[in-house]
């Protein structure tokens, strides 16, 4: 064995050999799904809209300031490596100029955390069907549509299955989004497949409503983010940790909010109270630790 | 903490005013829906509006295909 390594020439060489040896069997070995991710591989974009048409809600610039300075201070993201477009600096041309520009510039094996709070509703699939529904969100725009179907045809607002092709196209390893709007998980068909056959690995989704639920808000604070910023800030240690206590918080409020208004006759239909929804095929949310 | 502001703010907010504002949907927005008219698609804000001028709705864009703009033969530019 000593004349094997003979030709390393040295007694320090040998060891190195013999340790990677040894290591090299476990490297291979483990879970790379349990490979905690590296805040320094981690990029944010925020995006929050709060068209001026919709008024009296103004929660979209704060609630994208809360999540950036949560990133940064408590996840330990470097502000250079954060984006955020807010208002009329998230109108769907300069959301779509932005994925370009991660496009060249996003390291490959990175990870992206997309976060989006605005409006959304569910409009006609572009897959066609009489009934199939997705989730469009509603980007800035001065004035109001003068319909849904024509703010998503004219490219005014963004689709889940644009949104679904712009991270595609992006070198990142894995991606996370974020939705903070009404009827978020109509995006999971496009962005987050649970199909197994379908399903791309690297996306995660976290969606605050359902399909065809309410996302609450007040003057302040969006119901599902306040609690999810809340829940990493107060000792989560992970992002999947936070989730499920923002779930459980965001659906207890939302819960009393549907009863108040129903009881008031405030909604004419019954109100189905939000229900925050995580799919992560990939557990990537397990393997987003909260610095301390 | 939480829980006491919230139960604050929907105490202190008359609940048809916190519905209508509080929330992530579109507000009034129409929805909208595609309208053919003989072979002249356009948007109207609601099947009614495509009634009134004699138009027939359908659901998705791809429908709107006419004869005569497929007709139409290319030109270079």
């Amino acid at each position: 064995m000593a004349e094997a390594f003979a030709w390393l020439g040295g007694g320090s060489a040998r060891w190195v050999l013999a340790a990677a040896i040894f290591l090299a069997p476990h490297t291979a070995l483990a879970d790379p799904e349990s490979v905690p991710i590296d805040p320094a591989s981690i990029y944010v974009l925020a995006i929050g809209t709060c068209p001026p048409w919709r008024d009296r809600i103004k929660v979209c610039a704060p609630s994208v300031a809360q999540f950036v300075e949560t990133a940064e201070k408590v996840m330990g993201i470097s502000p250079d490596r954060i984006t955020t477009l807010i208002d009329e600096d998230a109108s769907a041309p300069a959301v779509r100029a932005t994925f370009s520009k991660l496009q060249e510039t996003l390291p490959r094996g990175s990870t992206l955390i997309v976060y989006y709070i605005g409006h959304g509703m569910l409009v006609p699939a572009e897959s066609g069907g009489e009934d199939e529904a997705e989730e469009a969100f509603i980007l800035w725009s001065s004035s109001a549509p003068f319909a849904a179907v024509q703010a998503v045809h004219s490219g005014i607002w963004m689709t889940g299955s644009e949104l679904s092709r712009l991270v595609d196209d992006l070198p990142a390893k894995d991606i996370l989004i974020i939705l903070d709007t009404c009827e978020a998980s109509g995006a999971d068909d496009e962005i987050a497949p649970k199909s197994a056959q379908l399903a791309r690995q690297e996306v995660t989704l976290i969606a605050s409503a359902r399909a065809h639920e309410i996302a609450f808000a007040d003057l302040i604070s969006a119901a599902f983010t306040r609690n999810f910023l809340a829940a990493i800030r107060s000792g989560a240690p992970t992002l999947h940790d936070a989730f499920q206590k923002a779930q459980k918080e965001t659906s207890a409020e939302a819960m009393l909010r549907c009863e108040a208004a129903v009881t008031s006759g405030a909604l004419d239909e019954a109100c189905t109270p939000q229900d925050p929804e995580l799919i992560d095929p990939s557990g990537l949310t397990k393997r987003i630790s909260i610095k301390r | 903490m939480i829980e006491a502001a919230i139960a604050a703010f929907l105490l202190a907010t008359p609940v048809s005013e916190m519905t209508v504002r509080a929330n992530m949907g579109p507000g009034d927005l129409p929805m909208g829906t595609f309208c053919r008219i003989q072979d002249v698609c356009v948007i109207a804000q609601t099947e009614a509006d495509c009634g009134k001028i004699s138009g027939k709705t359908f659901a998705t864009l791809e429908a709107c295909q006419s004869p005569t703009s497929a007709a139409v033969p290319q030109q270079d530019r």
